[in-house]
């Protein structure tokens, strides 16, 4: 029996067990994290997720965010975080996109921030909205905060006042990392990110160990 | 939207035929059990209000039918005189639609039983279209379908006469300055009323009279923000965070046809639940997540449908801000009709013998 020849067969198989190797170490996911960290940044800077506004006040008291239609300097703080070194507790294959660490604190920019707040706990209240009460003793110290620091008034709490009926400041739910995270699927952008990575795996940007150089790929094909 | 029948009163032919209340198998607590004992061939009837059918699309209801060993048509449905048969069916709540756009006005359903002994049960019968409002409505279902219980009640110190701006409680404890409140004189008077302070200051007078001594009940009222009342302490609030575009058909099927029809998008709905008191988040939280949490089912726009969570996030008091928990939705609201599929029901040929030819 004549045996058959397939030139380029054994780099295409190389290639694809290359592939399924580096997908197994979570360097797809990884790659498709990254993607998202960059997609969700430039989203909710350009304003194209349709959050809420922020009120003026409420910008204020969360420190002095530019421009305050977005989350400010929160979005530099997106993170992507993988099982070696930072989550030991994530399965070997998962990697976090949209992380934000849990030990920095957001600094004082200026006299009026007041908030030794964490990023995540930052990120945590755009998510979920918010009540501050104007009532009660709760509400006694945010109204004299407000009239104490809020730009324009002179001083003392007689300057803000909370409208009758009114017992809370309220804040909706800006959850930007949950609609960025829809339309980074449904733009085909994680679509994109995985295209990408494979095309560079066979490409030979993530070579596997013991295979053939680029030059052999290329004279054999 | 959807609307249940008004005013339904079930009439049946003969004594071998009973219906009643029923709320222990039920999709709302208030199905109607129909038990027909040596009665083939009698009927119930349903009259209610008059509607105009023609302007709606579907007349929609819930069936269940008690498991018999009998082949064939068990009972007949007639709406408008046409007559929907049904056989053995598996004994669970079945979605029943008939397509009622060219059906006039109509106080009438008559269930006719074809067998001696037989029981049915029938819940949410009414009729329904879709709107542009298509959205209001799930918030709406959602607002229906959440109920929690913050678990704190006292009685009134004092009397409350009508027109009464203040009321005095013989407890304040877990009570917060905007609770909202339900008084109940026990002999059938109850009334809601929102503090302005734990105080005992109301936003508005009492329309009714109490007297000391009667419960009052703190409420974990479930309110949309758009349309409510949003100041309450506790609060379990119903937003909208997203609506979301996109086109799925699918082919629904009627008793007497089909339709094509299309989603157009998910709506992002957050429920969170809010209170000045993180001991009672926590209580309200658990709770949620027992009766709601990962999924659960609700009625909209006449029909059952499963809505799953997305996300949760708790988050603390960070900034003189109440503790509060959310829970992320994404609910399709009822799909738009895009054509209606109307099944031949008979198709009749004419044969013609010419000398050496047959021709059709």
């Amino acid at each position: 029996m004549t045996s058959i020849y397939i030139k380029g067969l054994e780099a295409v198989r190389a290639d694809i067990t290359n592939l399924v190797i580096k997908v197994g170490e979570s360097g797809l996911n990884r790659a498709r994290a990254n993607a998202f960290q960059k997609y969700a940044e430039k989203e909710i800077a350009g304003g194209t997720l349709a959050l809420r506004t922020i009120s003026a006040a409420t910008a204020f008291m969360r420190g002095d965010h530019e421009p305050i239609n977005d989350t400010g300097e929160l979005l530099k703080h997106i993170k992507v975080r993988g099982r070696k070194r930072k989550a030991p507790a994530l399965k070997k294959n998962v990697i976090e996109a949209g992380y934000f660490t849990n030990s920095k604190k957001y600094p004082k920019r200026d006299e009026y921030s007041t908030t030794n707040l964490k990023i995540n706990q930052i990120a945590t209240l755009h998510h979920t909205g918010y009540r501050i009460p104007t009532t009660g003793e709760k509400g006694r110290k945010v109204l004299a905060y407000l009239g104490k620091h809020l730009k324009g008034f002179n001083s003392g709490e007689s300057r803000v006042k909370a409208s009758s009926g009114r017992q809370f400041i309220q804040v909706k739910p800006r959850p930007f990392l949950y609609k960025a995270a829809q339309r980074f699927a449904e733009s085909g952008a994680d679509t994109k990110a995985i295209n990408q990575y494979v095309d560079d795996i066979f490409s030979k940007k993530y070579p596997a160990k013991g295979s053939i150089s680029s030059a052999d790929y290329e004279e054999n094909m | 939207m959807f609307v249940e029948f008004e005013n339904q009163t079930w009439t049946p032919s003969d004594a071998s035929v009973v219906a009643s209340v029923n709320s222990d198998f039920s999709i709302d607590n208030n199905s109607r059990k129909i038990v027909w004992t040596e009665g083939i061939n009698q009927t119930m009837t349903i009259t209610f209000d008059s509607v105009l059918l023609s302007d709606y699309e579907e007349i929609s209801f819930y069936l269940s039918q008690s498991s018999v060993i009998t082949p064939g048509d068990l009972y007949t449905i007639t709406v408008d005189g046409e007559d929907y048969s049904f056989t053995n069916m598996v004994h669970k709540w079945n979605h029943i639609l008939i397509d009622c756009s060219g059906i006039g006005a109509t106080t009438t359903i008559v269930i006719t039983s074809l067998i001696d002994d037989l029981t049915l049960f029938i819940d949410v019968l009414g009729y329904r279209r879709t709107s542009h409002n298509a959205d209001i409505d799930v918030l709406q279902a959602v607002k229906n379908t959440i109920s929690l219980s913050y678990g704190v009640s006292t009685t009134l110190s004092a009397n409350a006469a009508v027109g009464a701006t203040s009321i005095s409680l013989n407890s304040t404890a877990y009570i917060n300055n905007s609770s909202a409140l339900e008084l109940d004189d026990g002999a059938g008077t109850t009334e809601i009323v929102y503090l302005t302070n734990k105080q005992g200051a109301l936003q508005s007078a009492t329309v009714n009279a109490f007297s000391s001594g009667d419960t009052v009940t703190v409420l974990c009222p479930t309110v949309m923000d758009d349309y409510d009342n949003i100041e309450p302490d506790p609060i379990c609030g119903v937003t909208v965070y997203d609506m979301q575009t996109g086109t799925d058909v699918i082919t629904e099927h009627f008793e007497n046809g089909a339709a094509k029809k299309v989603y157009t998008g998910s709506l992002g709905v957050c429920i969170y639940i809010d209170c000045s008191s993180k001991k009672k988040v926590l209580q309200l939280s658990r709770e949620f997540q027992f009766k709601y949490g990962d999924c659960f089912r609700m009625l909209l726009d006449g029909e059952q449908v499963s809505v799953w969570l997305e996300e949760s996030r708790f988050v603390d008091d960070l900034i003189g801000n109440n503790p509060r928990i959310a829970y992320y939705y994404e609910i399709e609201p009822q799909p738009y009709t895009v054509h209606k599929i109307v099944p031949i029901t008979s198709l009749s040929l004419e044969v013609e013998t010419v000398h050496g030819e047959t021709i059709l």
